[in-house]
């Protein structure tokens, strides 16, 4: 009897093991985009298969797919946490309320750790990804074959984008090649926020639009002062000064086509040299552990006079410093020597995977995402300004924060000047050197001549390596 | 030959049996072992001699790879030297603090207990949590190290920033979570027959002869035992240098797992990451072998 149970017992721990993995292994069956056909799920049942190919091969005017002839499955994958996953959820429910016809389903999937890096990998990877998937040309998608091109859905709509996204938002999904990796769901730039007491303390005019950094490396150090934890300085450090720097000195880290690093450049020796320049005068605050005094803390607590604040974080930012007394305002964002301003864009979109087998209706989701549904765009505001033009500047602009005259206006106004985060995505690697060059100079202080002859030929290697470059 | 068949027949009643059973119940551990282990390692192993992105597709490029390592790739050196770095400085003093704590603890002395509770909890806390109260407490302008310091009036330095320190701190750090190591080295300690003790106590021995006479050779097992461990587990070094510096200062904390994370993950290059994998496995082979090897010199059995 003992010995029955035994045996009984591993056969049942076996078989259990077997079925799990035979659970695992079932994404082998995932169907391949190029025999999908729409039909198969019960979608459009009068359309055309619409993976990638057959959407370039049916014509543009069977990928026009309206709502009202959509059906079957659609599966979405978000990513998001707090707020941002909010307010994914509130759009996407508002979605699937208006289309009763879809079945739809969603995950949001955190960003933090890299969860949703690795799930989104391994999914894209094995091809048991969701219809649509979150992207953002400057994080995670681009420059892949995991998603169709979106170009034969715009031309079949007719619609001029220019008329409905907010200008400068759709950029930064069009591959070199043309190919339209995504589309847009929303964006966040920089506005610099500054502190009203300090400013009228240290008897500084609040800087206008064309103010440069060099200029702060001047007027900047009335604000440096103080020892320890009472030290205080002209601008804090975020974390997006070092993806702003390349531009500081009228530079551009690459060319427009991403074919060729510009980082040997002289600008970049400039901006290294300016960099360092401000935080030995005390003006940006030399604190390598930023993940344990966020600079969003020195800014609200009164010890930094200026900070660029993100669409992103504007409430937490104004609430902390309307609970610390602190009076902020909003002035432009710096300029290069050109004159052009120096600002960079964070962007999340959408993307249909070219296994899905219902395009269409991931057509419509994108559309309605990024500028065909008002409701859904409001939604999306609460992580960003909204890639709907109409949203973007009546509703998103018109949003007020505590504060006197603190609003969204300048987002809207200066989306359209904005450089695309330069090292996010496909470019991580040449990111990566980029911040070894700025501690060498910065913390090491090593020449910056010196640092750029090191690692800009290393930079060129990784872009002369990338896959849209060979 | 009839007499040779009646005895096989007979071995193998029993023995087919056993045969059955006991691949019944391995079943389990092997099924996973092949699936999760041995396919991963053979899959990565044919990867590192290509091209491939994260879907695994590719061309195959011979040693293309493992040349762009040892003769392009600046961060692959630099990581490989941090990683050698850290084992160099973590597993000594690693093994040293742990053998140090665990005769400590083995000792009769008040609120025993309470002692081993609280050398062992670091072990168990969140490993995220406690890498960011270090980084609190190595904290260039806030930290408490460096206010400790200037009580003294010594302007602390920049722990984190500075390339020279980073590291160091980081071996500080991880030192701090040793209790499964302190805790394996009282077992070990508490193993030894107190008849040793007593014998060498008549013979008029101190406490320190004690030690280095009987309870550090007779721990040599469990000495080797932690060696073996801490190699390994120090060559895979990654949270603390990934939640903290991200590998900077100027690469000063970069190590080989971050390289491998970073191509895989971050880059897409899975066959890349697959070859440094797999030069990391060779390395970590290497080290336990000569460890191994030269246990015959300096471990002692009690029997």
């Amino acid at each position: 009897m003992k010995k029955v149970s035994k045996k009984a017992f591993a056969l049942l721990l076996s078989s259990t093991m077997v079925a799990a993995l035979a659970g695992c292994g079932g994404g082998d069956s995932a169907p391949a985009a190029d025999n999908a056909p729409a039909a198969d799920t019960g979608s459009a049942d009068t359309q055309e298969p619409a993976a990638e190919s057959n959407a370039e091969d049916s014509g543009s005017s069977e990928a026009a797919a309206s709502s009202t002839n959509l059906s079957g499955a659609l599966d979405i994958w978000a990513w998001g946490a707090d707020d941002e996953a909010k307010s994914r959820e509130g759009a996407l429910e508002i979605f699937v309320a208006e289309h009763p016809e879809l079945d739809v389903t969603y995950t949001i999937i955190p960003t933090a750790d890299s969860v949703w890096d690795q799930k989104a990998s391994a999914a894209l990877a094995s091809g048991s990804a969701g219809d649509v998937m979150q992207m953002s040309p400057d994080y995670y998608g681009m420059n892949t074959d995991y998603y169709i091109d979106l170009n034969p859905y715009v031309e079949a709509d007719g619609v001029n984008l220019d008329d409905v996204l907010v200008d400068g938002i759709i950029d930064g999904y069009y591959d070199t090649d043309g190919k339209l990796e995504g589309f847009p769901l929303l964006a966040n730039c920089f506005v610099m926020a500054y502190n009203k007491d300090m400013f009228e303390a240290a008897g500084v005019p609040v800087p206008e639009a064309g103010w440069t950094l060099s200029d702060l490396a001047d007027w900047g150090q009335t604000f440096a002062g103080g020892e320890g934890a009472n030290q205080t300085y002209g601008l804090a450090k975020h974390w997006v000064m070092n993806n702003m720097m390349p531009f500081a000195c009228g530079g551009v880290p690459y060319t427009d086509d991403l074919s060729t690093s510009k980082m040997g450049e002289p600008e970049i020796v400039e901006s290294l040299t300016l960099y360092k320049d401000l935080i030995d005068k005390g003006i940006v605050p030399n604190d390598t552990a930023l993940e344990t005094i966020p600079a969003e803390t020195l800014f609200v607590s009164g010890k930094c006079a200026m900070y660029p604040c993100g669409g992103f974080e504007t409430i937490t930012v104004t609430n902390d410093a309307d609970e610390n007394g602190i009076n902020i305002g909003f002035c432009p964002m710096p300029s290069d020597s050109n004159g052009n301003e120096i600002n960079v864009q964070y962007a999340t979109g959408w993307a249909i995977t070219a296994t899905s087998k219902n395009p269409d209706a991931g057509w419509q989701f994108l559309k309605e995402s990024a500028y065909a549904n008002d409701e859904m765009a409001k939604q999306t505001a609460i992580a960003g300004m909204p890639s709907n033009k109409n949203v973007a500047e009546t509703y998103y602009g018109g949003i007020t924060f505590k504060g006197e005259g603190l609003d969204n206006s300048y987002y809207v106004e200066h989306m359209g000047n904005t450089h695309l985060n330069p090292f996010g995505g496909t470019l991580a690697s040449s990111g990566n050197i980029w911040t070894s060059m700025i501690e060498a100079v910065l913390l090491d202080n090593q020449d910056p001549q010196a640092v750029v002859d090191q690692y800009a030929p290393q930079i060129e290697a990784e872009f002369s390596g990338y896959s849209f470059n060979n | 030959m009839s007499s040779m068949s009646k005895k096989k027949k007979k071995m193998s009643g029993i023995q087919k049996r056993n045969n059955i059973n006991f691949y019944l119940y391995i079943s389990p551990w092997l099924l996973f072992f092949i699936v999760l282990t041995v396919y991963p390692m053979l899959k990565s192993l044919s990867l590192a001699f290509t091209d491939s992105d994260f879907s695994g597709k590719g061309n195959f490029i011979g040693l293309n790879n493992f040349i762009q390592a040892f003769t392009v790739d600046v961060q692959f050196k630099a990581a490989f030297r941090n990683t050698i770095c850290y084992v160099l400085m973590y597993v000594p003093l690693s093994l040293i603090l742990s053998f140090f704590l665990g005769w400590l603890l083995s000792r009769k002395v008040k609120l025993l207990g309470f002692w081993r509770t609280v050398f062992y909890m670091p072990y168990i806390t969140s490993g995220v949590a406690v890498t960011i109260l270090w980084g609190w407490i190595f904290n260039g302008t806030y930290g408490i190290i460096n206010y400790v310091l200037s009580l003294f009036g010594i302007t602390g330095p920049n722990w984190l920033g500075d390339k020279r320190l980073a590291l160091g701190c980081i071996v500080v750090m991880c030192l701090w979570s040793l209790g499964n190591q302190i805790l394996i080295m009282l077992a070990g300690i508490q193993d030894i027959p107190d008849s040793y003790y007593e014998s060498a106590q008549i013979d008029g021995a101190s406490t320190i002869r004690q030690v280095f006479a009987i309870t550090l050779p007779l721990s040599t097992p469990t000495i080797f035992f932690n060696l073996v461990i801490g190699v390994i587990s120090a060559f895979q070094l990654f949270n603390q240098p990934y939640i903290l510096t991200n590998g900077g200062p100027v690469d000063s904390t970069l190590t080989v797992a971050m390289v491998i994370f970073r191509n895989a993950f971050q880059y897409g290059k899975m066959g890349y990451a697959s070859c440094i994998a797999w030069c990391l496995f060779i390395v970590i082979m290497i080290f336990t072998g000569i460890i191994n090897a030269s246990q015959k010199k300096w471990v002692f059995y009690d029997n």
